[in-house]
């Protein structure tokens, strides 16, 4: 069983859709850039990827009609379902449903009403309004995987004829109390992110939103649409080491990994690209690239990444990788990983470094690791390869 | 895989006390009431604060799984996934963070603090201090966030893609609808003699005009009263916000049905 992904929206610090931000990775631009939307002084760094103006993002979601959500979240969210849902006509539907991943929500809104409020769930809220969904509608949280969480669900709902047809997303506003709390941290880079190469210094914290439709294969085919590419498979652990590190060796993105190509019921030995977590910190680097040793075995697995160029979008994350992923398979193109010079040499990943080079493979694993230990993959392929 | 899910173990936690397998301790209360008198959960020392809320889901979710392997043999599923539905999220330590950036200045917020501003960081303490290697997540969907994460879970556990599922709802915000409910989701098996779910459905409705008089903590303790007293029953749930969730339950097999009460709630 899979999904189709039929159409793809984005939002990033590259601006509106994905024309764009596919550009920009492939010429290896970055977005990132000095925080605008908030005071920085005395934090370890004052950059990060902001996405478009709330104006232009309203401007851009106008065409959903008359929503009009009152949060960044959701405001990101639906300018990138604008671009997802063009053209389709959206008539009121319980096999229709939503899933949102996201860490914060509509964090703005803490504190400012009683503390029955939902801020996680008023993107996804949002969406289903605007989307006239009346299937299945919720928000997922897992920190850095939230969104690769909401692609899981999604994925279920269609693998088990609930749903014909779900718009997974994945949105995060950048907020100071975040940058705030990753400065706390010691977290932050202060020049742009740089995943994989010997001279990182940690990440940078972008925003950004990304929709993709999935369907079933039999309903994109009654509708006369052709897939982007097709999702195999979801697979999650934990590892249990820390709430903000890492397991070191690997074992829980390798484990997750492992699930997911199990239910996708393919092995590692079919896949050819992994498009990495990559967030420019060392610890994430390195606990990345034993587990993808391991998983591989010396294999020689193209290696993408694209935070070095959006910056970290948190609960967005994972949802903008797997967009990206899709276009790179549909058109066989593999960006370089943005701010890569040199590798690291205690993180040695064949990644594509300097220039865009071709996509060897139909079939990609997608990584994600988050706080709290959490780990997912999704497996994606070409829909050429599933006939 | 099985299309019907075995509860082989719950619990709940409010500001009435604690219950495990058993009708929830009817009451009120601010906060979660303290863990009643008998021996309390061991748990491991990690040498660092954990937030009051986190330690609470660690116990609870201990003594869960203990009562399970106590009850049922064979054990549990060595896979657990841990699903937690919540419209409140970290609010509190959110709220705790935020006041300590203004007392200290935004260049000294606390990293420990900070680490607990996820919805998710309580139950990757239970991955830290229980050993769990499952999935770990939270689901948002306003007051029907426990039954959405309760029907997700059954959604997964049917379908085989999960062992084994603790879900249900997590609300923790110093209030007197504060609640931790959780219940044991595995595939039904004849050795199982437990309560099972046979249905679950999540919709969204945002034209229709809910009753909300429902919060998580009620719905989930209609939900334990049906499993503790063998009955048969719809539990269902909905909220202004347009999401409804609703489970059928039905009593361990061979048990004799007894009258359903009426478990729903809102429209359903």
């Amino acid at each position: 069983m899979s999904a189709a992904i039929t159409s793809v929206g984005t939002v990033t610090g590259h601006g509106l859709g994905c024309a764009r931000l596919f550009a920009a990775l492939l010429e290896g631009r970055s977005a990132i850039g000095p925080v605008t939307r908030f005071p920085v002084d005395g934090l370890c760094s004052n950059l990060a990827a902001e996405a478009p103006a709330d104006e232009e993002l309203e401007s851009a979601a106008s065409s959903l009609g008359a929503v009009r959500p009152d949060d960044r979240a959701s405001r990101l969210l639906l300018a990138a379902a604008a671009e997802a849902l063009a053209g389709r006509e959206l008539e009121s539907s319980p096999r229709r449903g939503v899933v949102v991943g996201t860490t914060k929500g509509a964090f703005e809104h803490l504190g400012r009403s009683p503390g029955s409020d939902d801020l996680l769930g008023a993107p996804a809220r949002a969406l289903a309004r605007a989307a006239r969904a009346r299937g299945p509608s919720f928000a997922t949280s897992a920190a850095c995987t939230s969104s690769a969480v909401a692609l899981g669900e999604g994925l279920r709902l269609i693998e088990d004829g609930i749903c014909d047809e779900v718009l997974v997303g994945g949105t995060e506003a950048l907020h100071a109390f975040v940058y705030r709390g990753f400065h706390a941290l010691r977290a932050l880079s202060p020049r742009p992110a740089m995943p994989f190469d010997v001279e990182r210094a940690g990440l940078s914290l972008g925003e950004g939103a990304a929709v993709l439709v999935l369907e079933s294969l039999s309903h994109a085919r009654a509708h006369g649409r052709w897939p982007i590419a097709v999702v195999e498979g979801f697979g999650s652990s934990s590892d249990g080491y820390d709430q903000v590190a890492p397991e070191p060796g690997g074992r829980g993105l390798l484990e997750a990994s492992r699930r997911a190509l199990t239910a996708a019921g393919v092995t590692v030995h079919e896949v050819g690209g992994y498009h990495a977590h990559g967030t420019g910190t060392i610890q994430n680097d390195r606990m990345e690239a034993a587990a993808f040793a391991a998983l591989f075995s010396g294999r020689d697995v193209t290696v993408s990444a694209i935070k070095g160029s959006l910056g970290h979008t948190l609960g967005a994350g994972a949802a903008l990788d797997v967009a990206v992923c899709a276009l790179m398979l549909q058109r066989g193109t593999v960006p370089p990983v943005t701010n890569l010079r040199t590798l690291d040499p205690l993180a040695q990943l064949p990644a594509a470094i300097g220039a865009p080079c071709p996509l060897r493979s139909n079939r990609l694993l997608v990584a994600s690791a988050g706080f709290g230990g959490i780990n997912t993959a999704l497996v994606l392929r070409t829909p050429a390869a599933a006939t | 895989m099985s299309p019907e899910v075995a509860v082989t173990s719950w619990a709940v936690w409010s500001g009435a006390g604690v219950s495990v397998n058993e009708a929830p301790v009817p009451g009120s209360g601010r906060g979660l009431a303290p863990w009643p008198d008998r021996p309390a959960p061991i748990l491991p020392a990690r040498g660092r604060p954990v937030p009051p809320s986190a330690s609470a889901l660690v116990q609870l979710v201990q003594a869960i799984l203990s009562t399970r392997r106590a009850r049922v043999v064979p054990p549990p599923p060595t896979t657990v996934d841990l699903k937690l539905g919540t419209r409140t999220g970290s609010r509190e330590i959110d709220l705790a963070f935020l006041q300590s950036l203004a007392e200290r200045g935004d260049a000294f917020g606390s990293p420990s603090l900070f680490a607990y501003t996820l919805s998710t960081a309580a139950g990757g303490e239970v991955s830290l201090a229980l050993g769990l290697r499952g999935a770990l997540s939270t689901v948002s969907s306003g007051e029907v966030s426990g039954l959405a994460a309760l029907v997700t879970g059954a959604a997964s556990v049917s379908s085989g893609r999960s062992e084994a599922c603790l879900c249900g709802a997590m609300e923790v915000s110093g209030s007197d609808s504060d609640v931790i409910a959780l219940f044991l989701l595995e595939p039904a098996q004849p050795y199982l003699h437990a309560p099972r779910l046979v249905g679950w459905k999540l919709s969204f409705d945002p034209e229709t005009v809910t009753d909300s008089r429902d919060s998580p903590r009620s719905t989930m303790e209609r939900l334990a009263v049906t499993l503790a007293h063998g009955e048969s029953a719809e539990i269902g749930a909905s909220c202004p916000g347009g999401h409804a969730a609703l489970l059928t339950v039905v009593p361990a097999a061979g048990t004799t049905v007894r009258p359903g009460r009426s478990a729903r709630v809102g429209r359903g």
